[in-house]
């Protein structure tokens, strides 16, 4: 088998031809480096690239391998992870100058469970610096390019990660959400993008954009390696007070494309404002081919939810301005201007004002916990467009965040703000061919049902098999 | 009244290095800021409790 083949492996297939030994982890690790080494000059999707760290680990798993130890599915696997992560020994920037040669002593939880699981580190995906953006344009490391058409934009702030599973760069990534940066750059890069309940991936060793917000995700290219990634990374840790106690993570075999009966709710009057309408109509098909599949779909109003982009940005920005307190008055000048501006902003809001954008927050929660007791997910487009181009800037996603009223921003925004699992899944393109992605949300702790349903339009379809111009 | 509530947020920068460019843009976000807040405070009228992010029955 060719590299590129390698590289066009899903984790299900890789996971079966490393357990028995038709191929090594080493074979596979080359290819993958050999991909990002020659993609990533026009992708600029890896900040930093573990060659030697990457070719010792998989050395050492398929030792491991040939003395009979097998971890599981992600043994000898390559993976990439957004440089939010914490890795000992290699260098996590955040996106940011003032951490440009930072080198961690320690790893992320994430990157412990990883390595736990016999993954192997392929290196470090660029981003919005710490997380702060929709774009992956305000980086210190310049900006990541979409595999689909490089003059646009992959999205944020976990641009670099889909950037670099959409190109077939590793079969899976991690990255974070805080306000939709696992679901938004999923659908600008046609990958699945999955961010569970809050609390079930623990955020011990990363850094924080807002404590109340931010989530652990996980990206690739099939439902299926989601939640065969899921399983690896979720579960209870003490070094995160948000973690919640959970059972064994078993997404991966409890998987069934299985939406009949599935009352599917969809919130219409947020579609007519500021929707493009090939996305419009990309998203109607979808929602076509999950009712044809047996599910039973509603509209549904939820008139509060026009007030969650505002509620959700000013929520960010006030814990995140606390979060870059220090450094915001001692380094200034070593953020990118629009951080600097954002983060230095932020810092007009009271406290007393957080807390009644906090008593808001409760509002629209309570008025999501009622709507689920009608339907037991919600869809819509992921974006209300595809991905811009970078020539446009941080604000060209042209987010209507403070707008009140019926607009998409605030369905992006909303699963991630009230900790609710939502997924991104490929549904279509436009007429140049730039993915279309449906989102997907449950309520909290229906990720196995948010993932079925998905899994089940994924296996009705072939959207997540196109593959981007770049051989 | 509402030039009044900036001034007062940008004070709570003082002791910031930032530029005139830096401060015009500051301003127009706090203007956005200080309209949103507005709103949600109406909003939030007679909400007696303030947001949990995650059902508390799975907390440890």
């Amino acid at each position: 088998m060719s590299r590129a083949d390698l590289c066009d492996l899903g984790l299900v297939d890789l996971a079966r031809q490393i357990e028995s030994r038709l191929i090594s982890s080493a074979e596979i690790v080359e290819a993958a480096l050999a991909r990002v080494d020659r993609l990533n000059g026009q992708l600029n999707a890896f900040i930093t690239v573990a060659h030697e760290s990457a070719r010792l680990a998989a050395a050492q798993a398929d030792k491991e391998l040939a003395r009979g130890v097998y971890r599981g599915p992600l043994h000898g696997v390559p993976v990439s992870v957004k440089d939010l992560f914490f890795t000992a020994g290699l260098r996590t920037t955040g996106g940011s100058r003032i951490l440009a040669d930072w080198v961690p002593d320690e790893d992320s939880a994430l990157i412990e469970r990883l390595k736990a699981a016999g993954a192997v580190i392929l290196g470090k995906t660029n981003l919005d610096e710490f997380g702060y953006g929709g774009t992956s344009t305000v980086s210190y490391f310049g900006p990541v390019h979409n595999p689909w058409n490089l003059e646009r934009i992959a999205g944020g702030s976990s641009g670099g990660s889909t950037a670099a599973v959409g190109a077939g760069i590793g079969p899976l990534s991690y990255g974070t959400e805080t306000g939709s940066s696992v679901r938004r750059p999923s659908a600008y890069c046609g990958v699945s993008g999955f961010k569970p309940t809050f609390g079930l991936v623990s955020r011990h060793g990363s850094f924080r954009g807002a404590w109340s917000m931010d989530h652990v995700g996980v990206f690739g290219r099939s439902i299926v390696d989601l939640a065969m990634g899921l399983d690896v990374v979720a579960g209870y840790d003490a070094r995160d007070p948000a973690s919640v106690l959970q059972s064994e993570p078993s997404y991966a075999s409890r998987l069934e494309p299985r939406v009949r009966g599935v009352r599917v709710g969809i919130l219409r009057r947020f579609l007519e404002e500021d929707v493009d309408h090939e996305v419009l109509r990309a998203f109607e098909l979808a929602i076509q081919t999950l009712s044809d599949a047996g599910a039973k779909v509603v509209d549904i109003d939820i008139p509060e939810l026009k007030y969650a982009a505002m509620t959700s940005m000013l929520t960010s920005a006030s814990e995140s301005g606390a979060t870059n307190l220090r450094w915001v008055h001692e380094r200034p000048d070593d953020y990118q201007l629009d951080t600097k501006r954002r983060l230095a902003g932020s810092l007009g809001i009271t406290a007393s004002e957080y807390l009644t954008v906090q008593r808001a927050r409760y509002r629209i929660r309570e008025a999501l916990r009622v709507a689920f007791e009608s339907v037991d997910l919600l869809a819509n487009p992921t974006t209300n467009r595809v991905a811009p181009l970078i020539s446009l800037g941080p604000r060209g996603n042209g987010d209507q965040t403070f707008k009140l009223g019926y607009t998409h921003s605030s369905l992006l925004r909303y699963p991630s703000m009230l900790g609710l699992p939502g997924c991104s899944i490929p549904c279509g393109a436009n007429a140049e061919g730039l993915p279309i992605g449906m989102q997907l949300v449950g309520r909290w702790f229906a990720d196995q049902r948010v993932l079925n349903a998905a899994f089940a339009y994924q296996q009705a379809t072939e959207w997540s098999l196109r593959k981007p111009p770049l051989d | 009244m509402a030039s009044e509530r900036v001034a007062r947020r940008l004070a709570l920068l003082d002791g910031l290095s930032l530029s005139q460019a830096d401060l015009e843009s500051i301003v127009a976000e706090l203007e956005v800021f200080d309209r949103a807040l507005q709103e949600l405070e109406a909003f939030a009228e007679g909400v007696r409790w303030t947001s949990l992010p995650v059902q508390p029955h799975n907390q440890k």
